[in-house]
């Protein structure tokens, strides 16, 4: 391996500068929670020359109100954006997200820019941001460039953003002020544990219980994040009730097995998904009482 | 009998737990230095991270080493091709088996680095040095090997099969040698002919990763004084080190001298890894002549130390309908891997307790080791107990649910009680080992409302369709468990329980204990200091320790099998009890006193007594000397030596080893454990919430440590209950660190209830019996029948992970 220069910048603009000279030889480091496990691993990119470091640009810090967006600065240490009463406000799933990751360690050196650039599957603020539709603000040499979260992620660790880009910001239009979100992550212990499966929901109900909006996605299911939009489409327009609820949870495992196939895995996630979509619904949505049928 | 005396220790509710054992103290016995809870003599320089550990060790032109390792499970060797590494800068040393000068087949028949063929995924095939770490690890990978593959046994089931490949083919086969164990008593067929209900049954464990926090670090240089090798590190037994090392060299013992560095926990693990890490160092330092240093990765402990061995338990029981066992029968294969150090004295001692802490007229227990070519097996806390009390609880309960008794009702008809004779012959004498199981069943019980509970939730578990799965959204399950073991304290049977310390008062009245037991974290110093100075009346922050050195302590076995308070807390007594009365005979004579000849005789009153850093006379406590006035006058002007040896052995222990009948430890200990748990039927995910348990040790030296080393076992029943598992898919080890080796963390750790009982009378120094392992193996067993409670299932493997806990079996 070649001996590693670090660099320290101050500014966005000096960081886009030197990422895009260097292109594919630099790799920003963040809070480096994933970064030095590459190293110690030795799975950086084979043509790193150059570790820029990125934790201490003040612009990429903080969680600000814009209007009707929510715009979170890259470097937004996970800690901070569990405690921020904006998004406690805002997007509390997102708050119980970043409160699940890892110990507070991790949690305090780890940012929302690493999370979502490393794009691992159980990566935990990625199912929250996919029910936010999140955008992701990419700046570079040639401008700034806005992808909804959607399309950012391309494949199993795998996302849009070009070498000569960096992640700046992450927003999102502030949710309907009745929605309700709801987080939920499976550990095989309470801390330091990746999700064996996680879920988010967000959901708005019109004043008759229609449902008005309706958005899912699971984490750890499928090789890239996704929106279960079968499951949203199927609930959106209509009341909901116990029947349709448990309609909803069988597709949402159905379209993961059409996704993955049939796996190893499969037996314990089907029924195991279906039961947290379930519990995910019944938590977001109001069941009205049935007037009994005599 | 003694009476027991029951100290309740909630750990989460009592910060000042260790007060209440003074308060309750038997009104005979009054201690001054014992059974109270001091500081520990070491936990300064540990809670500020002043002490050095073994990757902390750093010698004048140190180089680094690094294995390289084996990726097939068995293989001949055909060449190792090093030109490339020898090519990378920094590059100073290699050794191959080639190299070692003296046997390449340490105890056990661990190699120092394989020779003809590797037998599992991890086993040493070089080893590199180089002036620094990285250079080391690049120039191991360039090391190429080539290898011819060879078929593999990589389960107990392929290597007893018929014409199976041997993992060691100058065998017969591929049992290990003398790890068949018996333990026949009675008649099986007579007690099954009695029997109304026979269960037959199968309960399985996998192996289990020690885990300690710090992975295995060795340094080893050329001695700077005399003629030898000097080797520091983590290293749980310097003996074991010591004699495998100077037959690797080639050397006698006195030329190689271990150190051992403070231990980041060890828990039996820092064994077989380190004598074998150890070893080709000194390959490597007597070939280069400079200290070479080895620290391994957490992903190199994972592959190269010792794992728990798994277990395959084949029981068969019977019992008349009343509840009253009649047989037991038992076939046990424990797997042994590649080598073996263990197996044989690991199934000793699984003979003895298969058939649990109860009375059963009829046992036939065979307990087998097989050498598989896989990850090898290690002591780990508990010996045997974790595998065979999860079995034996489990088969329990499944017994009482089939004689319609509840599992504290079935367990009080049948349990052991004081006078009562064990599978081995022996009978727990009354006077001696006052067999206190009723007494602690019914204290976890009436503590948690067992009984009640326990109905509750059978009865919701029996009701039909309670854990629909169709139900989307089901509520939490409750379930509460209960088991109970005894345990032989020390090694008992399993050989030479010998302990040894050397005591040195001062001239200035300050004590320094060299002691055979080795510190690892369980604190073995403090309790050993508190021994010593409850004999001479010194205060505790007048007592040190020399470290372990094996030039300096004495030679007297591994720390093992809970000993070092039994074995090696009684030869500090011992040694203790000379020094004072040598200070006492110098004593009676500047106070002007004539000395109790027999103070044993005389309801235990001495003449003089020794306390608060003085020497009196009873009758006249005025009449005094200061400790170092005292030890000062010895030394100076009467030439008493105050350096005093203790050894102890206790009893011999006569067993038959071809039936496993006679006399298999020196006293027991007892325990029993409830577990309270929830469970989430739409998961799988098991939430321990509470865990209950008393245990009867004899006596607490140090009611702290006591209940820091039980709370730390419980939570790695804990893990081995529902989370730790590794996963060996053919041999290779998947789980090679924390992301994928579950391991409990603080937040894991339920409310915990701990009740001590002790008892007076037993061999250990003041009664103690030691508590380092039992505290283990009651977690999982009582956690797998919460799990039944709750559910109406059983599951016969570990871990009670979320797979098996939802579908019953495992993923793959
Ligand atoms: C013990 C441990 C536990 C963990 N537990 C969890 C967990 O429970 N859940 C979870 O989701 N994750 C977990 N992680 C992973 C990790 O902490 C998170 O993914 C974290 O958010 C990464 O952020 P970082 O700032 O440390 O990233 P870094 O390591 O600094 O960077 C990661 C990647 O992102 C790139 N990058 C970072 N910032 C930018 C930017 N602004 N623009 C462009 N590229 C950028 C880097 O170049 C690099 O490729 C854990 C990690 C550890 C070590």
């Amino acid at each position: 391996m070649k001996p590693l220069a670090i660099l320290q910048p101050e500014t966005i603009s000096e960081v886009i500068a030197v990422i895009d000279e260097y292109d594919n030889r630099a790799l920003c480091i963040a809070g480096a929670t994933d970064v030095m496990i590459a190293l110690r691993n030795r799975e950086l990119p084979e043509a790193t020359e150059l570790l820029v470091d990125i934790s201490r640009i003040a612009e990429l810090q903080g969680i600000r109100e814009d209007e009707n967006l929510i715009k979170i600065a890259a470097g937004t240490t996970h800690t901070e954006i569990e405690q921020d009463p904006l998004l406690q406000h805002y997007a509390p799933c997102l708050c119980a997200a970043a409160r699940s990751i890892g110990s507070p360690q991790i949690r305090n050196r780890g940012t929302m820019g690493g999370n979502i650039v490393t794009a691992a599957q159980c990566a935990d603020t990625i199912p929250p941001l996919m029910v936010l539709s999140a955008e992701i603000v990419l700046v570079s040499r040639c401008g700034t460039r806005i992808l909804p979260i959607e399309e950012f992620f391309t494949g199993p660790k795998k996302t849009a953003r070009r070498n000569n880009e960096l992640v700046t910001e992450i927003r999102f239009a502030k949710p309907p002020p009745n929605a309700r979100g709801y987080f939920y992550k499976l550990m095989r212990k309470e801390t330091v544990a990746k999700a064996r499966i996680s879920i988010a929901a967000l959901a708005e109900q019109s004043l008759d219980g229609t449902i008005s909006l309706l958005r899912l996605s699971p984490g750890s299911v499928t090789p890239r994040p996704r929106r279960f939009y079968p499951v949203e489409q199927l609930l959106e327009g209509r009341k909901p009730d116990e029947h349709l609820i448990e309609e909803a949870a069988g597709k949402t495992a159905e379209i993961m097995v059409s996704i993955t196939g049939r796996r190893w895995s499969t037996p314990y996630k089907e029924p195991v998904l279906r039961t947290l979509a379930a519990r995910a619904l019944k938590e977001i949505l109001t069941i009205e009482e049935q007037p009994h049928v005599q | 009998m003694n009476p027991t005396k029951q100290v309740n220790q909630n750990t989460n509710q009592n910060p000042d737990q260790g007060k209440l054992l003074q308060t309750d103290a038997s009104p005979e016995i009054s201690f001054k230095a014992v059974n109270k809870s001091f500081a520990r003599l070491d936990g300064y320089e540990k809670v500020t991270g002043r002490v050095a550990f073994g990757a902390d060790i750093s010698k004048y032109r140190q180089i680094y080493a690094v294995n390289v390792l084996s990726p097939l499970a068995h293989a001949k060797i055909m060449q190792i091709d090093l030109s490339q590494a020898m090519k990378v800068p920094g590059f100073t040393a290699a050794a191959t088996a080639a190299d070692v000068p003296g046997s390449n087949s340490m105890f056990g028949r661990f190699p120092v680095l394989a020779a003809e063929e590797v037998k599992f995924i991890g086993d040493g095939v070089a080893v590199i040095a180089a002036e620094t770490r990285e250079a080391a690890v690049l120039a191991a990978s360039l090391v190429k090997v080539t290898y011819r593959e060879l078929p593999a046994v990589l389960t107990v089931k392929e290597a007893l099969a018929p014409e199976a490949p041997r993992v060691h083919p100058d065998l017969e086969d591929n049992h290990i040698e003398h790890s068949h164990h018996k333990m026949y008593s009675g008649n099986v067929e007579t007690g099954f002919s009695q029997a109304d209900i026979i269960l037959e049954r199968d309960y399985t464990t996998g192996f289990a990763y020690t885990g300690y926090i710090e992975p295995e670090a060795v340094a080893v240089y050329p001695d700077p004084g005399r003629n030898g090798i000097v080797i520091e590190g983590t290293i749980q037994n310097p003996y074991s080190v010591r004699e495998n090392v100077a037959a690797a060299l080639g050397v006698p013992m006195n030329h190689v001298r271990v150190i051992q560095t403070a231990i980041g926990g060890s828990f039996g693990g820092k064994d077989e890894s380190v004598i074998v890490m150890a070893a080709r160092c000194a390959v490597l330092a007597a070939k280069t002549r400079r200290p070479v240093k080895m620290v391994l990765s957490r992903e190199e402990s994972s592959r190269i130390g010792g794992k728990r061995h798994p277990y395959f338990s084949h029981y068969r029981i019977g019992a008349t309908r009343d509840g009253t066992i009649t047989a037991i029968e038992d076939t046990v294969y424990a797997q042994g891997g590649a080598y073996n150090k263990q197996a044989m004295f690991l199934n000793w001692r699984g003979s003895v307790h298969a058939a649990g802490p109860y009375r059963i007229p009829h046992v036939k227990t065979d307990i087998y080791g097989v050498y598989t070519h896989t990850l090898y097996g290690t002591a780990y806390r508990g010996f045997s107990a974790p595998q065979l009390v999860f079995a034996v609880e489990s088969l329990i309960d499944e017994l009482a649910e089939a004689c319609r008794l509840d599992p504290l009702e079935f367990r009080l008809r049948n349990c052991l009680k004081p006078g009562d004779t064990i599978p081995s012959g022996q009978t727990l004498d009354p006077e001696k080992m006052p067999a206190n199981l009723r007494e602690i069943l019914l204290a976890v019980t009436d503590k948690t409302g067992f009984k009640k509970k326990w109905q509750e939730n059978r009865i919701r578990a029996i009701q039909p369709g309670h854990q629909n799965l169709k139900q989307l959204t089901p509520q939490q399950l409750s379930g509460i468990g209960l088991s109970a073991t005894y345990r032989g304290a020390g090694l008992g049977g399993e050989g030479l329980d010998t302990g040894a310390a050397v005591l040195t008062l001062d001239r200035d009245g300050y004590l320094n204990i060299q002691s055979s037991s080795t510190e690892m974290g369980q604190g073995i110093r403090t309790a050993h200091a508190q021994i010593a100075a409850e004999v001479l009346g010194i205060s505790m922050d007048r007592v040190s320790f020399s470290p372990t050195d094996t030039s300096i302590t004495l030679d007297a076995g591994p720390t093992v099998a809970s000993r070092g308070i039994l074995s090696g807390g009684n030869a500090v007594k011992i040694a203790a009890e000379k020094i004072r009365a040598r200070l006492a005979s110098a004593a009676v004579e500047i106070l002007g006193c004539t000395r109790n000849p027999h103070p044993s005789r005389n309801g235990g009153k001495e003449a003089l007594e020794f306390s608060n850093d003085t020497v009196y006379l009873s009758a006249c406590p005025e009449n005094s000397i200061s400790l170092t006035e005292l030890a000062m006058e010895c030394h100076r002007n009467r030439g008493i030596p105050l350096t005093a040896q203790g050894w102890f052995t206790p009893e011999p222990e006569k067993l038959d080893h071809a039936t496993g009948q006679g006399n298999a430890y020196p006293t027991y200990l007892f325990g029993a454990a409830v577990a309270e748990i929830t469970l989430d039927p739409g998961t799988g995910k098991i939430s321990v919430k509470k865990i209950t348990a008393a245990y009867e040790l004899g006596r607490a030296v140090n009611p702290d440590i006591v209940i820091g080393q039980l709370t730390g076992s419980i939570m790695q029943g804990l893990g081995y209950g529902i989370m730790e598992e590794i996963d060996v898919r053919s041999g290779a080890l998947q789980t090679l660190n924390f992301d994928e080796y579950m391991l409990p963390g603080v937040m894991d750790l339920p409310e915990v209830d701990i009740l001590l009982y002790e008892t007076d009378s037993n061999v250990g120094p003041y009664g103690a019996k030691g508590i380092g392992e039992i505290g283990i193996e009651l977690i999982a067993p009582a956690i797998a029948n919460a799990f039944f409670n709750a559910t109406g299932r059983r599951i016969r493997e570990l871990p009670l992970n979320f797979e098996r806990a939802l579908l019953g079996k495992a993923l793959r």
